[in-house]
């Protein structure tokens, strides 16, 4: 009998829905919405609501669904059965359960944890940028100072994250784009669909290039952007130092532009230096002085008028002879001359007086500008760098360098110039927060008010016999260590002391076999580890060498409260809305995949340490009082997430409400953005504080055998040579350099098929570049097979696509290719593997900043095809 | 054109502390005795198997009086992690006091009652140690 009461509609109700949240395909986090129809997401789009992307999406973002869906995701927990690991073991997976697994893992880490908890090294990617608050929180709680994250840091930060942390308060800079008239970027992509804020900047590059904005690519290749560029300057690999001194020298002694109020007001430059580097300083308060030019006297710099502050002349201040910063800065350009810059380079000497006088000229120094009613400082130039220029030995002095060219003309952090990415948040109107802003030094200097890592920047630690295996507490310029995985790293820990062993690793996401350098020295490393666990997507290479195995979320299947937070890593600069987007789940976990902050949350209980962890939360996450998590009360992760954005946005705003809504935005203020001309604080041109810097480290390092090279240690920038611009070697005639290739991130999206096969259609992505003038010159036609070989004998093998958009010496390779493993078949085998060219010791590092040299002079052959 | 850098929004106190943010406790209850628990977290729990440690100061005490006790109960290696040798507060040591932030170690506490918590823990400082 029919039940009349039943619906007379027996079709269930669709499931139809438009879900938003953030991308993870790179480290943007771009916002997007996931359409997701009967459980399955059938398309991602920009959302159009967010500031973070703008409504774009790179062809990335629109590719996840290929990476969420591919069949070789990892959906059970594995163990490893073969205890013999290397690069051509096969670990011999066993399916566990996530008991099993679980109870080893919080066997052998809490073991570690005991005996000392500075045996565990956290590492984890860089794709996605959320997985940093959770996996720091654990280290916290664990004990350990030991992180890393791997070839993201070690290529891309040591040099550009710390000098925009000191010069702009933020973790990178670009050109205030709805203003900037003219903008250098030196291996820089900025607005070409990778980077930081990658789809929100490149609407905002677009519309200004249409606007005008002249942007001039200084870059040994041509592709992403100089591709778009007004002018492509090709020069030697390695150089940009070179190039960026000489334009300094010609705006400041040649042209005789630079913006002297700014360097009065805003800078070091009148801070008066003496016979031995350093600051002069009063008797009685040990601040630095300038000479007050009203008084004609020595004062303390913070009891003058920045009018009066002497910029050049020489002085005597009790007997000590001294001369303004920026007086020593103007002699030491002088021999920066782009007749020598173009020996070093190979731009000529006629572009780079050119690009300088346009460069000043442009700056339109001592103009204002009115932004919403507010009147500021004006400056429409920016100078922008990001890894090809800082990733190299030199790399400290070649971002230093680059970014003088800025503070020269005081187009820092004002309307028109080289912004930090949001450095002064006055927060959200309703609750205040995030609230924070960059603050002086006792010596004036600029202290950031926000960063990605805990210890900022500036002021710099105090070197110390390591405690860190990294060495970073020793060598405190350094942020990102090679010394994780080096050939040398035994002898160094010997060498210095390190009380402890690394005997643990907990990794998320990152393939540091293909991210770092050659993989057999990663791998020498890596097999050292008495236990090591991975939590990954895919089987990478790296996965290969763990004993556990546990299979993550997906970014579709995931809950981060702080997907673009701190505003300054990604969300877009200049003017415009502040916005707070969510990650939030659009389809459930498959088999039997876990989120990690659930498994990281697990072994705190299982271990005993979440009191700990609590407190780490409360700490990183800036809880309010209110929101506090509460002794070792067994928190969800749900609950962390609703606690701080119930922190930030008051009560009625927490996690349901964002998952409803998607995201929170606000307006910027103008004293927000151009914040640098309403805070006193000043950068340093000169950097003084490098003299005892060098002092303290060779006091530790020199008497265990190891002389600090002072020349990097030096107060001003200078072109130091990388290891293959000194290899004299017949026949290496080539600068072997990666470049980013915009359709993949890092080693991961290879993976991806749509992605492979735009790669597959681009004749670059998979090929080794050369000019085609020198090809030909080596008899070399496009599809040439080649060995590309350095001096020591590491070579790598792939097809050759000539090309006049590369610089004549140079070899250029896409980034991250070549997998080799089976759990990413599409990857395998795809490009041509650069990192494989890369030495990993002291000697190919920055001894300042610890910044892995990354590029290598190379030979190529033909390969010998047997019939 | 011409005009200098630095006076083109002189005046403007859009970034300036609110009046008192920074102003001194008030006398009373000077030197009136005061209980203070202390949650040591992470790596800093290991000096003790206690957790909290009570600490017997004088009101109003400053976060470097703890500090300083801190490093004569367990140690000038214990004090290195927390201070750098001129004894200023590390960036990345995080404490608390009743739940709010002590961003300033010299600044006297006004706990407001005869007891306060005060939660320390050491976030990572991957960047000069």
């Amino acid at each position: 009998m029919n039940d009349v009461t039943a619906p007379t509609n027996l079709a269930p109700a669709r499931d139809d829905a438009w879900i938003a949240t953030s991308c993870a395909l790179c480290y943007s986090s771009c916002s997007i919405l996931a359409h997701r129809v009967d459980g399955t997401v059938v398309k991602i789009e920009g959302n159009p609501d967010s500031v973070v992307g703008k409504g774009r999406l790179c062809g990335k973002g629109v590719s996840g669904i290929m990476s969420h869906y591919d069949p070789n995701r990892l959906k059970v927990p594995l163990r490893r059965t073969n205890p013999k690991k290397g690069l051509d073991e096969d670990p011999g997976w066993k399916e566990i359960s996530w008991e099993e697994a679980l109870g080893e893992i919080a066997t052998e880490f809490g073991r570690v944890r005991a005996e000392d908890p500075r045996k565990l090294l956290i590492q984890r990617t860089t794709t996605v940028t959320a997985g940093r608050n959770p996996l720091y929180a654990f280290g916290n709680a664990f004990g350990t100072p030991n992180y890393s994250t791997a070839g993201g840091g070690l290529h891309c930060g040591n040099g550009a994250h710390l000098i925009s942390g000191i010069m702009h308060a933020s973790w990178s800079v670009t050109p205030d784009f709805e203003y900037c008239n003219y903008a250098v970027y030196f291996g820089a992509s900025k607005g070409h669909g990778a980077g930081h804020a990658a789809t929100a900047n490149m609407k905002l590059a677009a519309d200004a290039r249409a606007r005008g904005m002249k942007l001039v690519v200084v870059d040994p290749m041509s592709n992403f952007a100089s591709a778009k560029a007004t002018e492509w300057v090709p020069l030697r690999v390695g150089t940009d130092g070179a190039l960026a001194l000489a334009l300094c020298h010609v705006l400041v002694n040649e042209l005789k532009i630079y913006d002297a109020p700014y360097l009065q007001a805003k800078t070091n430059a009148p801070y008066l230096i003496g016979p031995d580097k350093r600051y002069v300083r009063d008797a009685v308060t040990k601040k630095p002085l300038v000479w007050d030019a009203a008084a004609n006297a020595a004062r303390p710099y913070s009891e003058a008028n920045s009018a009066d502050m002497a910029l050049e002349g020489d002085f005597a201040v009790d007997g000590v002879s001294c001369q303004p910063a920026f007086h020593k800065l103007k002699e030491h350009l002088r021999k920066f001359t782009p007749e020598w810059a173009e020996g070093i380079t190979t731009v000529p000497a006629a572009n780079i007086r050119r690009i300088a006088g346009e460069f000043g000229r442009e700056a339109r120094i001592g103009s204002t500008i009115m932004v919403e009613g507010v009147n500021l400082p004006y400056r429409p130039v920016a100078a922008v760098a990001f890894r090809g220029a800082q990733g190299h030995m030199n790399s400290l002095y070649n971002f230093y360098a680059i970014d003088l060219l800025n503070e020269l003309v005081g187009a820092s952090d004002v309307v028109g110039g080289c912004l930090g990415f949001n450095p002064a948040c006055d927060g959200f109107p309703e609750t205040g927060r995030p609230h924070y802003v960059p603050k002086p030094d006792a010596d004036g200097l600029m202290i950031t008010g926000m960063w990605m890592g805990y210890h900022y920047p500036y002021p710099v630690g105090e070197p110390r016999m390591p405690q860190n295996a990294g060495l970073q507490d020793l060598f405190t310029m350094g942020m990102t260590s090679p010394f994780l995985d080096s050939d040398d790293q035994e002898a160094l820990w010997t060498q210095f002391e390190l009380p402890y062993r690394p005997e643990a690793m907990l990794n998320f996401g990152a393939n540091l076999l293909m991210s770092i350098a050659n993989k057999e020295s990663v791998a020498r490393s890596l097999a050292k580890y008495k236990f090591m666990v991975s939590i990954d997507i895919f089987e990478t290479e790296t996965t290969r060498f763990a004993d556990i195995v546990l299979p993550d979320c997906s970014y579709l299947q995931t809950l981060d409260s702080r997907s673009n937070f701190p505003f300054i890593f990604s969300l877009p600069g200049g003017m415009g809305e502040w916005c707070w987007p969510i990650r939030q789940p659009v389809l459930p976990p498959e088999g039997e995949q876990r989120r990690f902050q659930d498994v990281l949350l697990e072994l705190a209980d299982r271990i005993g340490f979440r009191a700990d962890m609590n407190a780490a939360f409360n700490a990183s996450l800036n809880l309010a009082p209110e929101q506090r998590l509460q002794g070792d009360r067994r928190y969800t992760w749900e609950e962390i997430c609703d606690a701080e954005l119930k922190t930030y946005f008051g009560a009625q705003r927490g996690l349901e409400w964002f998952k409803e809504h998607g995201l929170i935005k606000w307006p910027k203020k103008p004293e927000e953005v151009y914040w640098r001309p309403f805070v006193d604080v000043r950068v340093p041109i000169y950097w003084e504080f490098l003299v005892p810097l060098a002092d303290k480290i060779d006091a530790i390092t020199a008497p265990r055998g190891l002389k600090v090279p002072r020349q990097y240690y030096e107060p001003m920038p200078d072109h130091l040579p990388c290891v293959s611009h000194c290899c004299t070697t017949p026949g290496f005639d080539l600068y072997a350099f990666y470049y980013r290739d915009t359709l993949h991130t890092n080693s991961y999206t290879m993976e991806n098929p749509w992605l492979d096969e735009a790669a597959q259609l681009d004749p670059y992505s998979y090929t080794i570049a050369i000019n085609t003038n020198t090809g030909r010159g080596k008899g070399l036609h496009d599809g040439a097979l080649i060995w590309v070989e350095t001096e020591t004998g590491r070579k790598v093998q792939g097809r050759v696509k000539l090309t006049q958009g590369i610089h004549p010496e140079g070899l250029g390779i896409g980034a991250c290719a070549g997998h080799w493993g089976d759990g990413m078949p599409v990857a395998k085998g795809k490009g041509v593997f650069f990192n494989e060219l890369l030495e990993l010791d002291y000697n190919h590092v920055s001894p300042i900043n610890l910044n892995l040299d990354l590029c290598a002079r190379v030979k190529v052959t033909p390969v010998q095809v047997r019939q | 054109m011409g005009v200098r850098w630095d006076a083109v929004v002189s005046g403007s106190r859009f970034w300036a502390q609110p009046e008192g943010a920074d102003a001194p406790a008030p006398a009373a209850g000077m030197d009136a005795p005061v209980s203070v628990q202390v949650f040591l977290f992470g790596t800093l729990a290991k000096a003790t198997a206690d957790r909290p440690i009570t600490l017997a100061l004088h009101h109003p005490f400053r976060i470097a009086d703890v500090m300083a006790e801190l490093g004569r109960r367990y140690g000038g290696e214990f004090l290195s992690l927390i201070a750098a040798p001129n004894g200023v507060k590390l960036n990345h040591c995080r404490v608390y006091v009743n739940g709010e932030p002590a961003t300033d170690p010299a600044r006297p506490i006004q706990c407001g009652r005869s007891s306060a918590q005060i939660e320390i823990i050491l976030l990572t400082a991957v960047e000069g140690g």
